[in-house]
């Protein structure tokens, strides 16, 4: 178990240089940089070049690229170019507020779509299971940015029962967790009503029935440790990708974190800021996946990683 | 079975976004017909006695000689040598500020500024006359970076200072304590008016020596002698400015401003609606809206900015190049159209240089009419019949000129003219256009910063326009433009730029200037004295105005 938590460490570096490279490649061939990003509808030849002289930002691409990595192997990210702060302290106020969003967003996933899947399992193709399926299967469909919008129309707008936008209250945390974990909600309680159906067919299961067992006692002990194991991984991926920023809610809600910088990062040409955040989510991703397996493993008799 | 429920959910899904869609017409009838009255009264925020406004941009740094993203914030918390004010005629006019007055040599080449005494920054320093040296040094110092280093360009030393050949700006000089002399390079009409520019603003020596990297960040470096304080910055959150008690004018009524950032177009007016914003910009779509609603409709302020719509003709495009394809493209789009689609039928239909509000802004000039004949007949002319093919290029974060660029697309179609859309995020797109490359005209709003017509008409010089996307080759019309700007005398000065303007705009065809719209905003009904800046910019009315408080829960 150590030797494939310290292989699968040992790999993560590559995918990391890599990515760090792709990026850094990619940001050199878009048009603009961070001065013509400052300077906007002043822009002015003479000026972009004397302040790109400045910031060194016309040196061959592999200087830049070897400087930031000897920096990045001190630990240090780097100074933002248009902010001039350093990337660590961008990165640290904002991942607080995207931790938050993704924790109570997955709170409300795994408290609303594990039971959903359970109970529709259970009363499968009543009436009940075709509901619950129907509304999760709109939480996959739908796209996030019109759950939003709908959702802070009727409930923050027309009925006022929360706050429109912002992150200040935790009453402002409610409309974008719906909004986010709605579909993940979705995901589970399907995923999890397949395997259950699945599993409750099994044989021990009948054993279990025979020995006089109680149902919800075979459910919940026997059946839904089997079935959710998959499960697992989908919600561990599910939450990384939250830790990477949900650009899409978090600009309709103003919401400051990961995503909003990244998304703030790249239009400004800021490449030590992007840079950051996608360090921070290809890592997270990372061990997100590990987590996944070692969880996986753990629960799992049969799984392991020798 | 199956197929029952999911068109049940269909219908409860479509019926969901039909109620987000009419509801409002309905609701509103029965409001206006139960409670007309009731409804003002029912106007309440939770805002107290500050305004909220939502900002644009992220301004990334508070440091205004670093950035353009913002002019807003840095307006109010510092002040400038002398500043603007619309006098009774409507028109602009530079009065002092930090200067409480100046002289001006015989041969215009230096200005002594005397300055105010007992002004004090916001950390308490008083302002000296080495906080001016120090600032203007500081946006020439090529270790700063300084983007807006330009708005000291006429400034003696300037280019052997951003060289780093000197160690100080020559042109600036302390005389004594409340005295500081300013040498230009040459002459100049319009250097007055470019120090009330917002990147023009002063800084205190000692705050930002102390700040170094902080300021324009940290509240405790970033300070100036404004009506208003910087207080905090909550990262893509938020910032809050406060009250400067100590202002040396009279200082602000309302206790302070608050600055949402990355607000959504969309959620912008439901947080109007719902009183949590006290300014909104009204968009043409949303202005039939307002103006039909009762409660509303007394909120609408109509205000003409000094700013204009305008195209760029690119003429390092093979066929912009030609003065006939440039005359054809203007005679081929219908502005009259366009304004009644995208204006309201109430933008002023523009011929010259100048938007209006600017000094030297003239009705009287030559018509650019519409005659898609006429268009024809030019390519003919030119020897392009049905081959030209014209790139419009269009800024990605610019959502109302797509629209607009859609309607003059199928305008030059008419007059043969193949034109493509090539639509790009901001950064690009600004990059893109000084490029010169990958376009042929494209769209864009101009707002003047300074009450100056200089640099509307100095855009069309063979220097400058290598960098704002014209590309012009006409050296001799560039010299006469450069000359008629360096006239010292205004009314002289005026005189000679408007007597180009037809050559510029007719007969040498070299943009086309489309409307200037008449702009709408809407404002909560707790502001009383509210006056919008001279540049239509809300930023400016936060020192008048005054919150009623019996809105405020």
């Amino acid at each position: 178990m150590r030797k494939y938590i310290a292989k699968r460490i040992a790999v993560s570096v590559p995918i990391i240089l890599g990515v760090i490279l792709i990026t850094f490649v990619l940001m050199n061939y878009i048009p603009g940089n961070a001065v013509t990003a400052m300077m906007q509808n002043k822009i002015n030849n003479e000026t972009v070049a004397r302040v790109e002289e400045e910031m060194h930002l016309n040196d061959p691409i592999l200087v830049r690229f070897g400087l930031y990595i000897k920096d990045l192997l001190h630990g240090d990210l780097g100074t933002s170019f248009v902010m001039n702060q350093p990337v660590f302290n961008l990165i640290k106020n904002a991942f607080p507020n995207t931790i938050k969003l993704a924790l109570s967003a997955i709170a409300f996933a795994w408290i609303l779509g594990i039971p959903i899947g359970i109970i529709s399992a259970l009363k499968k193709n009543t009436c009940l299971d075709k509901l619950f399926m129907g509304v999760s299967l709109m939480g996959i469909s739908m796209p996030t940015f019109s759950i939003g919008i709908i959702l802070q129309y009727l409930i923050a707008y027309k009925l006022k029962w929360l706050p429109i936008s912002g992150f200040t209250t935790p009453a402002h945390l409610i409309l974008p967790s719906i909004v986010l974990g709605w579909s993940m909600a979705g995901e589970i309680s399907r995923l999890i009503r397949t395997n259950l159906i699945d599993v409750i067919q099994a044989d021990y299961i009948t054993t279990a029935k025979a020995k006089g067992k109680s149902r919800m006692g075979i459910v919940i002990f026997h059946a839904l440790k089997m079935s959710i194991l998959p499960v697992i991984t989908i919600m561990m991926m599910q939450f990384t990708s939250l830790l990477g920023g949900a650009l899409i809610t978090e600009n309709i809600f103003s919401i400051p974190g990961i995503g909003t910088l990244s998304i703030s990062a790249l239009s400004n040409r800021d490449i030590p800021l992007l840079q950051g955040t996608i360090i921070l989510s290809t890592f997270l991703i990372i061990i997100g996946n590990l987590i996944a397996d070692i969880i996986y493993a753990l629960a799992d008799p049969r799984v392991h990683y020798d | 079975m199956k197929k029952k429920f999911l068109s049940l959910f269909l219908v409860a899904a479509l019926s969901v976004s039909m109620f987000a869609g009419c509801g409002k017409g309905e609701e509103k009838k029965e409001e206006n017909a139960a409670a007309k009255n009731e409804t003002k009264t029912e106007y309440v925020s939770k805002n107290g006695n500050t305004m909220v406004l939502t900002l644009f941009q992220n301004p990334k740094t508070l440091d205004i000689q670093k950035t353009n993203a913002d002019y807003f914030i840095p307006l109010q918390i510092y002040d400038r040598l002398v500043d603007v004010t619309v006098n009774e005629a409507g028109e602009t006019e530079i009065i002092p500020s930090l200067a409480e007055k100046w002289d001006i040599s015989e041969d215009g080449l230096t200005y002594t500024f005397h300055l105010r005494k007992g002004v004090k920054f916001h950390n308490g320093e008083e302002l000296k006359a080495d906080d001016v040296l120090f600032t203007i040094d500081k946006a020439v110092n090529p270790e700063e970076a300084c983007i807006n280093a330009a708005q000291y360009q006429e400034v003696k030393g300037y280019q052997d200072r951003l060289d780093g050949k000197t160690d100080v700006i020559e042109g600036v000089k302390v005389i004594d304590d409340y005295t500081v002399a300013i040498t230009l390079s040459a002459p100049s009409a319009s250097f007055l008016a470019n120090m009330t520019g917002a990147p023009a603003s002063i800084y205190n020596r000692k705050a930002v020596e102390e700040g170094k990297d902080k300021f324009g960040f940290d509240p405790e470096y970033t300070v100036g002698t404004g009506y208003m304080k910087f207080k905090d910055w909550t990262q893509d959150q938020e910032i809050n400015l406060v009250r400067n008690d100590e202002y040396f004018n009279t200082p602000a009524k309302i206790d302070g401003v608050r600055y949402l950032m990355n607000i959504d177009a969309s959620t912008e007016r439901m947080m109007f609606e719902n009183g949590e914003l006290d300014y909104m910009g009204v968009k043409a779509d949303d202005l039939e809206h307002f103006k039909n609603d009762e409660f509303w409709k007394d909120y609408l302020i109509g205000y003409q900015p000094p700013s204009m719509d305008y195209m760029i003709f690119n003429q390092n495009d093979t066929f912009m190049a030609d003065v006939n394809v440039r005359k054809a493209v203007q005679a081929a789009i219908n502005r009259d159209l366009i304004n009644q689609n995208f204006y309201n039928g109430e933008g002023t239909l523009l011929n010259g240089v100048l938007p209006p509000a600017i000094p030297g802004y003239s009705e009287d000039q030559t018509p650019i009419k519409y005659d898609v004949e006429e268009a024809k007949k030019l390519l003919k002319e030119a020897g392009h019949e049905s081959d030209v093919t014209l790139t419009i290029l269009q800024n990605g974060e610019s959502t109302y000129t797509h629209p607009i660029n859609e309607m003059i697309q199928s305008m030059l179609g008419e007059a043969g003219i193949k034109a493509e859309i090539k639509n790009m995020d901001m950064t690009s797109y600004w990059d893109t256009i000084a490029s010169g490359e990958g376009y042929s005209i494209s769209l864009g709003p101009v707002t003047a910063d300074v009450p100056d017509p200089g640099a509307f008409f100095t855009t069309f010089t063979v220097e400058n326009s290598a960098s704002n996307g014209y590309n012009i080759k006409d050296k001799a019309l560039s010299d006469k433009i450069k000359e008629a700007n360096a006239k010292l005398d205004p009314k002289e000065r005026i005189a000679a730029l408007q007597a180009l303007e037809s050559e510029i705009v007719t007969e040498q065809a070299l943009y086309l200037p489309i409307a200037a719209e008449k702009r709408t905003c809407i404002i909560s009904p707790r502001l009383k004295n509210f006056q919008l800046g001279w540049q239509g910019w809300v930023c400016c009315s936060t020192h008048n105005v005054e919150i009623d408080d019996s809105y405020n829960k």
